[in-house]
Formats: structure tokens, C-alpha cells, sequence
């Protein structure tokens, strides 16, 4: 799974610190796409969208005063995509242009930082499958 | 459409296409060259772009000390333009723009005296930050910029009990930089409310942690150790330390800094009785002053200088600096319990022969306040 289409020609371009952010964010997009799709219902083609901005609010986001390493920054990561996902249901569905189901209506009404929790469980034991040792 | 999801821009996406460092700060020149009373809707817009909006913020960030009066306008028209805005970057970024605006505009405020709206600056930065993903480190920087308002008031065994909790919170979080600039403050107010070791000891603490970023807060630092060994009679330290700071702050244009660092020398050089080089660095403190628009603080250094002006016989040139600096003195009451050395004084330099005893005492009011 990759980011952005616009954003690979800008490679060459790219400090370390953003590489850092882009390698960060491309190890937790799969869990981001999870929980977009699977969790908060969204649809592959509006997760992908969603994705892109997700990259270019995390890049700043590392870049902010306090903020701690990419790696470091993850949770933060989730509670945004889980957020993120949150109101672009929200708005979805107040518009009128898509029913709620009972699974997608009930990950709405619990508050993203504690649904991004337990995303960030699985991201640990993620880390720890991939490196048992660290 | 749900208040909530006012957040997002879904419809209009395509609009947050990503911007390189370069272009960005391309884009920020270009809004902050043009005048602020020109600017346009149009111009303006470029806010909206999460990218430019930051480097904006960068760049009048940059120029907080050489500028602060220009920076002040900057950052308060940027906060009403972010604020009216229906749509700035992405997600919490529009509070996290609004919050670096109102932390600029009051620590601006600050710079230039305005006590009353820096508070009230630092008031909306606390509550924009407030709204943002990771908001810990954000407000630790907002309590510290309080801390050092209340330093300016004079408010110091306030800033003693708080400034502890902000330096541990930014220890836990790992902000050196910042850290190191809350335990500045923490030797400040030590040597101002008289313990000189221990203030000392805290400057000496911190001159081990420099990296070579922000030379100008490195030359404060070795300002101010100068100072303290100054005050101890040890001459030779004293100038060594002051040779770090002058080597720190050169080429950098931080003038707010640079006219800080000219007065402590020029005192140095006038307590020795080498008032010409006294002369050479207090008008040159006042010339940097006055590119600040510091006006309390242009007050003060003419004080300073006529005094060595007096020193060296040049009286004539002592009296314009003193009429100079009285209006504002009075103004901004500068001088509370000084009125009595202030009415002397002006007597004096309207008959041609300045009190130095009158001088000398409202020097010291003005340093005590």
C-alpha cells in the first residue's frame, strides 16, 4: 500500500526528516486503512483520499513544537485518522448521502482517542511481532 | 452540515495539495512583503494552505526579536485573518495556527510593554491550543510565556513557585531548548531576589548544555554569567564571558539582544572609569533600542549613558539625553518612587548643571522597577 500519487515525484526532494515521517506513516497505514475501512466504514477510493491527507497533517504535525519523534508520534497518528474518519462519517452521513449501519453507528459514538487505544495495542504487538527483541 | 465536521474540507480537498518547504516559504515572503494595509482577500488566502500557513508563522518567528513591533501587527492581523477563516489547513490545525499567532502576538506584546495584552494574547493561545492533538506541549509553552510576563511585572516569588512545574513538564517531554530557557529565567529571578549563588550556579549549569543552535539566547546566557561575575569582582571571568556572548551575537541582527548585551558592557566599562568605551556601547545600545521602538527601555539606557557622559565631562550631552528620556519616564511611569529625584534632576538641566546625585538615584529607582 503507498501514499500519494502527487507526493512520490517529490522524492528527490525530501529531507531525512521527512523520509523518517514517510517511512513512520507507510509502516501504520495498513492499520490506518484498517481502521478507516473495516472500522469506520469508509469505502477504499475516500480512505485513500483521506490517507493523503492524513500524510500531509502528520508531516506538519512532526514538524510542531514539543512533538516528539516520528516513530515516537504514532499514537497521535491514530487518534487523527480515527478523528479524521469520525467526522467525514459524520458528515456523510448528516448529509443524507449514506445510511449508518449498526456497526458503523456505534464506532461513531465512541470517542476516537479511545477507539485509536486500541489500535495502538495492535500497533504494539505489530511492533513486537516484527522485532521481539526490542 | 454537523458543527463537528465544519473540521474537515472533504468537498474541497484537492485544495490541501502539498506544498515543498521552499515554495512555502516562497509564498510566506510574498504575503509578508506586501504591506499590511494593502494586503487582500486574495492575498490572505494563502493561509489556507496548511504549508504556507506555517512557514508564515516561521518566518515572523524568526524576526520575533528584531522586530517586535512589526511582528506584534503581523501576528495579531494573521490571528483575525486565521479566525475568520472558514478553512485553514487540515484537521486541528487551524487552532494550532491560531494558538503559534497568539503566543507571537503577546510575546511581541510583551517585548514592547504591553503588559495587559500579552495577557490577553496568551489567554487565546491557551484556548486555541487547547483544541489540538498533543495540546501538553503547546500550553507548557504558553505557562512559560506567562512566567516570563510575570518576570517582566516584577512578579518574582510568583514565577519562583510556579516555574519548577513548567521546567519538569518540559523535562518529561524531552523539550531541551525550552527547558533550558525556563531554567534561565529560574537564575534571573534568583539574582533578583538577591541569591547570587545560586543564581550563578544555574547560568553556570546551563552554558554546559549549548548546542550550536539559537546563538542569541546562548550570548543572554553568557551575558548574564558576565554580570554575575562582575558583581563577585571577578573582572577577568567577567570578560571572558562576555567575549562568548559578543562572539554568539554577532551576525545574527538580534538587536534585542545585542542592545542588552551593549548596556551590561557599557555599565562594566563605566564602573571601571573607562567612560569612553562606556559611551561607544551605551549610545550604541540606544541606537538598537530605538530600531525596537522599546521605549521604557530607550528611557533607561539614556539614563545610563548620561551618567557616563557626566563621568567623562561631557555634561551638555548628559542634559539632551536626559531630556530625552524624561517624558517617557514620567509617561509610563517608569519611576513611581522617584518623582522627588525626577523634579531635582529637571531643575538641574534647565540651569546647566545636572545633580548627579538626582541621577544617580533615579537610575537606581528605574533599576529596581
Amino acid at each position: 500500500m503507498e501514499i500519494s500519487d502527487e507526493s512520490a515525484v517529490r522524492d528527490d526532494k525530501e529531507s531525512p526528516f521527512e523520509r523518517d515521517v514517510r517511512a513512520v506513516f507507510q509502516d501504520t497505514l495498513g492499520l490506518i486503512h484498517i481502521a478507516l475501512v473495516t472500522h469506520y466504514g469508509m469505502v477504499d477510493s475516500e480512505a485513500n483520499e483521506l490517507e493523503k491527507d492524513l500524510y500531509l497533517w502528520f508531516l506538519r504535525f512532526c514538524m510542531r513544537p514539543g512533538s516528539k519523534s516520528p516513530k515516537e508520534s504514532r499514537p497521535f497518528l491514530l487518534v487523527a485518522s480515527c478523528q479524521f474518519a469520525r467526522e467525514y462519517q459524520k458528515y456523510v452521513i448528516g448529509s443524507g448521502l449514506r445510511e449508518a449501519d449498526p456497526v458503523t453507528a456505534t464506532i461513531l459514538d465512541r470517542e476516537p482517542a479511545e477507539v485509536a487505544k486500541d489500535f495502538s495495542r495492535s500497533l504494539e504487538l505489530l511492533t513486537f511481532r516484527h522485532n521481539p527483541d526490542a | 452540515m454537523p458543527e463537528s465536521a465544519r473540521l474537515l474540507k472533504f468537498p474541497s480537498r484537492l485544495a490541501q495539495a502539498s506544498f515543498s518547504a521552499e515554495d512555502s516559504r516562497f509564498a510566506a515572503e510574498n504575503l509578508l512583503s506586501i504591506p499590511l494595509e494593502n494586503r487582500t482577500d486574495e492575498n490572505w488566502g494563502a493561509l489556507e494552505l496548511g504549508d504556507v500557513s506555517m512557514a508564515v508563522l516561521d518566518q515572523l518567528r524568526k524576526d520575533l526579536n528584531s522586530a517586535p513591533k512589526r511582528i506584534q501587527a503581523e501576528a495579531s492581523a494573521l490571528f483575525e485573518r486565521l479566525k475568520a477563516a472558514t478553512s485553514v489547513g487540515l484537521f486541528d490545525e487551524r487552532d494550532y495556527f491560531l494558538g503559534e499567532a497568539a503566543l507571537l502576538a503577546g510575546t511581541t506584546s510583551r517585548l514592547i510593554g504591553c503588559f495587559e495584552d500579552a495577557e490577553n494574547w496568551f489567554d487565546l493561545a491557551d484556548i486555541s491550543f487547547r483544541h489540538t492533538v498533543n495540546s501538553a506541549p503547546l500550553l507548557n509553552r504558553v505557562s512559560h510565556a506567562r512566567l516570563v510576563l510575570r518576570y517582566e511585572m516584577r512578579r518574582f516569588t510568583h514565577v519562583l513557585a510556579l516555574l519548577p512545574s513548567v521546567i519538569a513538564e518540559y523535562d518529561r517531554l524531552g523539550m531541551v531548548g525550552d527547558s533550558n530557557k525556563a531554567k534561565f529565567l529560574h537564575g534571573l529571578i534568583f539574582k533578583e531576589l538577591g541569591n547570587g549563588d545560586r543564581s550563578l550556579e544555574c547560568l553556570l549549569s546551563l552554558r554546559a548544555s549549548f548546542g550550536p543552535e539559537d546563538p542569541s539566547f546562548r550570548s543572554l546566557v553568557h551575558t548574564n554569567i558576565a554580570e554575575a561575575y562582575a558583581r563577585r569582582g571577578e573582572d577577568e571571568k567577567s570578560l571572558t564571558e562576555y567575549q562568548a556572548a559578543l562572539a554568539a551575537i554577532e551576525s545574527t541582527g538580534d538587536h534585542l539582544a545585542s542592545q542588552g548585551l551593549k548596556a551590561s558592557l557599557g555599565e562594566a566599562y563605566r564602573v571601571r572609569g573607562n567612560y569612553a568605551e562606556a559611551i561607544k556601547c551605551l549610545r550604541s545600545a540606544v541606537g538598537d533600542a530605538t530600531s525596537l521602538r522599546m521605549q521604557t527601555r530607550i528611557a533607561y539606557l539614556r539614563v545610563l549613558l548620561a551618567e557616563a557622559l557626566l563621568a567623562a565631562g561631557r555634561d551638555r550631552e548628559a542634559e539632551w539625553e536626559i531630556l530625552a528620556a524624561l517624558p517617557t519616564i514620567e509617561e509610563q511611569q517608569m519611576a513611581v518612587e522617584g518623582v522627588a529625584a525626577i523634579e531635582l534632576l529637571r531643575r538641574s538641566v534647565t540651569l546647566k548643571n545636572t545633580d548627579r546625585q538626582a541621577l544617580s538615584r533615579l537610575r537606581q529607582h528605574l533599576k529596581e522597577n
